[in-house]
């Protein structure tokens, strides 16, 4: 493999990361419906 | 027979928390949490402002709210905003379970779908006072009155029988059943 090759997928690896970590970071932000009771099963 | 403004709990997280002496969004609301019990609203957890903010370490207690409205949520001042340690396990979402997803079952027998969205009441003191329920086999979803009677046994949720006449098709006319059964309810029958 050369260093191009190599530096190309660093880069791509690098990409990948950042996209699955703003993924997560939005998934997270994500809000929902909740009842302090223990009429509710846990889902 | 007063007919109260109501709104999708489902549709509160998101919306921007506004202070009324600043003009300014100090916040975004995260999750909505209520006493499965008595109905009633206890706050709401928040997130920063912006796509990728995270969360928020305060939280917002009912009783901080001025106006809950459907394109903001309005507080006086930013010292309405309450850490969470002060808060205590009341707008806690490690002590509270989602609600969506539960099956209601009429005494009768009959399955009257999976809960998919809380209806709460925004004027006076904020509560829940319905759910928003879809039968697997239909597009169509129905609202149920919240009641006292309410219980759950296994993974269902069970309500009484006469409560079937007041179930609605549309959220604009279920303000009018609501009150209805609740005046019902007063008078004993």
């Amino acid at each position: 493999m050369t260093t191009t090759q190599l530096i190309i997928l660093i880069a791509i690896a690098v990409v990948l990361i950042i996209v699955a970590a703003l993924a997560f970071r939005i998934r997270r932000r994500k809000g929902s419906v909740m009842a302090t009771s223990s009429r509710f099963r846990r889902n | 027979m007063a007919v109260k403004a109501l709104m999708r709990a489902g549709d509160v997280p998101g919306l921007p928390v506004v202070c009324i002496d600043s003009g300014e969004d100090v916040a975004e609301i995260r999750d909505v949490i209520y006493d499965g019990a008595e109905h009633k609203l206890h706050g709401f957890t928040l997130n920063k402002r912006g796509l990728l903010a995270g969360r928020l370490k305060q939280v917002l207690l009912i009783e901080n709210c001025t106006a809950i409205g459907a394109d903001a949520v309005m507080i006086n001042t930013v010292a309405n905003l309450t850490a969470q340690e002060e808060a205590g396990d009341v707008v806690s979402p490690k002590n509270a379970v989602h609600v969506i997803g539960n099956r209601v079952m009429s005494a009768n027998g009959s399955d009257l779908g999976e809960i998919i969205g809380v209806v709460i009441e925004t004027d006076g003191e904020p509560s829940a006072v319905g759910y928003e329920v879809k039968k697997a086999d239909s597009k169509e979803t129905r609202f149920i009155p919240i009641t006292e009677q309410m219980t759950i046994s296994g993974e269902n949720l069970l309500v009484p029988a006469e409560l079937e006449p007041f179930i609605t098709n549309d959220l604009a006319g279920f303000g009018a059943s609501v009150a209805t059964y609740r005046s019902g309810q007063l008078r004993g029958e």
